[in-house]
């Protein structure tokens, strides 16, 4: 038991609201990755009613931190959705593709794309400024490291199962050995993040400009020449992808040590 | 007139009022623990409220709680 009470559970029970907006949030991203479309609406309840609630003055703030951080992830998620949009609209606005129908291609990136990248800045804002740039950065990339080893652990279980079923042939368990990469490499992200943050980081934004940029050789990398999935899932999960290894990037280059 | 920053002695004082806690002190001003680590850490400016809440708990005045100072470190 620590002095700040049993376990620490002093932190949960004071901000309840925070709990419910996290659940709604993260079940609403995943449930959108599991092909439940309109379940997205939950991220954006999760989102934008305690903003809205607190706006009307309705619910209390914490404290002002809390209403300082809030305000400034809110900044920065409107920050980022609009200039994804803008990005959007340039990029295939001025390139004048249209479908068979006439439809310009930007009316088909869905509104939950848009609503994730909002989501997700906002959250990962507020974790940094709640630990500070570093020690946030350092604690996202553990967290993701941890959320890719379950996921890298849970598909090794299930090919190892399929081939001793016959299933898959032999030459699978290489492939299988490419789901460690990311684990790895954010393993060794984090080690190197507490001895050189600025190098880390520039790492860290580069990879995450490959993985933006370089969009279709990334696309055939984690999902064959041939995907299964339409695009939109795909930039979803790219999104989860890239955005603990761009908020870590830009934590590091950014953010500076600080000293009492 | 030259860039000046904020100093910050709230650490330096809590632990001189024997040893008190950040949970401590996060309790006697309302405020959470984490508010208590990011204005010690410079991290954030508190409002003139929470500043003046401060220094009542640990019976200093706001100015020996927070200074101005200049490129230099000097006040």
């Amino acid at each position: 038991m620590n002095r700040n009470g049993r376990f620490g559970m002093h932190r949960w029970r004071r901000d309840p609201i925070g709990i419910v907006s996290f659940l709604l949030i993260w079940g609403g991203i995943l449930a959108d990755i599991g092909g439940y479309d309109g379940m997205i609406a939950l991220t954006g309840i999760g989102l934008f009613l305690p903003l809205l609630l607190r706006e009307l003055g309705l619910l209390p703030w914490i404290d002002e931190f809390h209403r300082e951080a809030t305000t400034r992830a809110s900044q920065h998620a409107y920050l980022s959705g609009g200039i994804f949009l803008v990005g959007v609209m340039t990029v295939f606005g001025f390139g004048g593709t249209h479908d068979d129908h006439g439809a310009r291609f930007f009316d088909e990136v869905p509104a939950s794309l848009v609503l994730l990248i909002m989501a997700l800045t906002w959250y990962l804002s507020r974790l940094l400024q709640f630990w500070g740039a570093l020690v946030g950065a350092f604690r996202i990339l553990l967290g993701a490291l941890c959320v890719y080893g379950v996921v890298a652990a849970v598909v090794t279980i299930q090919v190892v199962n399929r081939l001793a079923d016959g299933e898959l042939p032999r030459r699978a368990l290489l492939g299988l050995a490419t789901i460690y990469l990311p684990p790895v490499f954010l393993g060794l992200a984090a080690w190197c993040s507490r001895r050189w943050p600025r190098i880390t980081g520039v790492i860290l934004l580069a990879i995450s400009a490959w993985l933006l940029f370089g969009y279709r050789s990334t696309s055939q990398l984690l999902f064959g020449s041939e995907p299964g999935f339409p695009w939109q899932t795909r930039a979803v999960l790219g999104c989860l992808l890239v955005a603990p290894l761009l908020a870590a990037g830009i934590a590091f280059v950014a953010g500076r040590r600080y000293h009492d | 007139m030259g860039i000046e920053s904020l100093r910050n002695h709230l650490r330096r004082h809590r632990l001189a009022a024997d040893g008190m806690t950040q949970q401590e002190l996060a309790d006697r001003v309302g405020v959470s623990r984490q508010t208590v680590i990011s204005i010690e850490r410079g991290r954030f400016r508190p409002t003139v409220e929470l500043a003046l809440r401060l220094a009542r708990a640990l019976g200093v005045s706001v100015e020996d709680l927070f200074e101005l100072v200049d490129e230099e470190g000097q006040p």
